[in-house]
């Protein structure tokens, strides 16, 4: 199948009447297409804007649990790779250990996202040396709520 | 008339869309940072944002996420040409389109119209009553009625309910409903949806054993269907 007809397909079942010509067409199209994951991953294996594949791809990785079908759309896409592995690290926060706790390496994306997680070891550390004021703010909040 | 909220510190950029898109029969809001843009994307319910992501008191994806936090209204961000992680940044955190600088106001037009139909045919965000074929759900009364009679739901059954009907069409995941109604710490506890999905299926549904308008999507989380 052509990237054409693949697009089709996916434009019929979500009922899209997007210009899929147009990268903001084909981003209003894979938004629409959460839905349908087998359809939206045959599309985004031809789409040839990278900036619109990562987008779609970190969105899909809120919705799946194994992200390596995923990956391979991409290969050399490191910001993904990243997302993908920093998703894997959110998943278990409550199980971290201290050795695994490595704040210069995660990104101002995951420290956010762990400042909600009510896991007190990862939240403790966020609090005294989270890269952003909103960061450190924000896990010192989450651990007073964190009951003992 | 469609009235746009355009956020950007650079005040020739700011006067210049003014202009254009006054005189083309949009209402301007302007913001020359990121406070003063979510003070007034809540004060003057624009319909639109345009946002410029550099802006002097805080990252532009932090305006996103603020907005985010209560509002699905159309965010179109305008990006660098040079900067392709940017645009990655701005979409991840929520915003629906980009326009790379620089731009024409064509282009911008385009995109402007665009996430405004979008946004129409989503329908008015806050609408307060969803109706099914089955059961009416009025979101500003937190009441359910089924053939004219008022459905008792527990609080949690209610909040999960809130999230399916206020996204009605659309997947939600597992982990978005379970960190909306019960909270971050139990994003991993989705047994929890199975019990109380069955049970609001057992109140609503008209055969709870086949249901229309509260799906799974087996793997990846619910859908509400009218």
């Amino acid at each position: 199948m052509t990237a054409e007809d693949v697009l089709a397909d996916l434009a019929r079942e979500t009922g899209c009447a997007a210009d899929l010509t147009s990268e903001h067409g084909r981003w209003e199209l894979y938004q629409a297409s959460f839905g349908t994951l087998d359809l939206l991953r045959a599309a985004l294996a031809h789409e040839p804007d990278a900036v619109l594949r990562t987008s779609v791809l970190l969105r899909v990785f809120d919705l799946v649990d194994d992200h390596g079908p995923w990956l391979d759309l991409a290969p050399d896409d490191t910001y993904a790779q990243r997302r993908s592995r920093e998703i894997g690290i959110l998943r278990r926060a409550v199980d971290l250990v201290p050795d695994e706790i490595d704040l210069p390496a995660w990104s101002d994306w995951l420290q956010l996202r762990l400042a909600e997680v009510s896991a007190p070891t990862v939240l403790r550390v966020l609090a005294a040396e989270g890269r952003t004021k909103r960061v450190r703010r924000l896990a010192d909040a989450t651990l007073r709520a964190v009951p003992d | 008339m469609t009235k746009v909220l355009v956020v950007d510190d650079e005040p020739q950029i700011v006067r210049a869309l003014r202009i254009n898109l006054s005189a083309r029969g949009y209402e301007v809001l302007t913001a020359f940072d990121g406070a003063t843009a979510l003070r007034l994307a809540a004060d003057g319910k624009p319909d639109v944002v345009v946002l410029d992501l550099g802006l002097p008191d805080m990252d532009g994806t932090e305006v996103i996420a603020g907005l985010r936090g209560w509002t699905t209204l159309p965010i179109i961000v305008l990006s660098a040409r040079t900067d392709s992680s940017d645009k990655v940044d701005a979409l991840d955190a929520g915003a629906d389109d980009y326009v790379t600088k620089p731009f024409g106001m064509d282009e911008l037009l385009a995109r402007l119209r665009a996430a405004v139909r979008r946004s129409a045919v989503a329908g008015p965000e806050d609408e307060p009553v969803v109706k099914t074929g089955s059961f009416t759900v009025d979101l500003a009364a937190k009441r359910v009625l089924r053939d004219g009679a008022e459905v008792h739901l527990t609080p949690t059954e209610w909040g999960l309910l809130e999230v399916l009907a206020r996204n009605a069409g659309k997947l939600v995941a597992q982990k978005q409903l379970l960190r909306d109604v019960w909270g971050p710490a139990y994003e991993k506890e989705t047994h929890y949806l199975r019990v109380y999905l069955a049970q609001l299926r057992r109140k609503l549904e008209p055969e709870p054993a086949r249901p229309r308008h509260l799906l799974t999507e087996p793997g990846m989380g619910y859908r509400f269907e009218l």
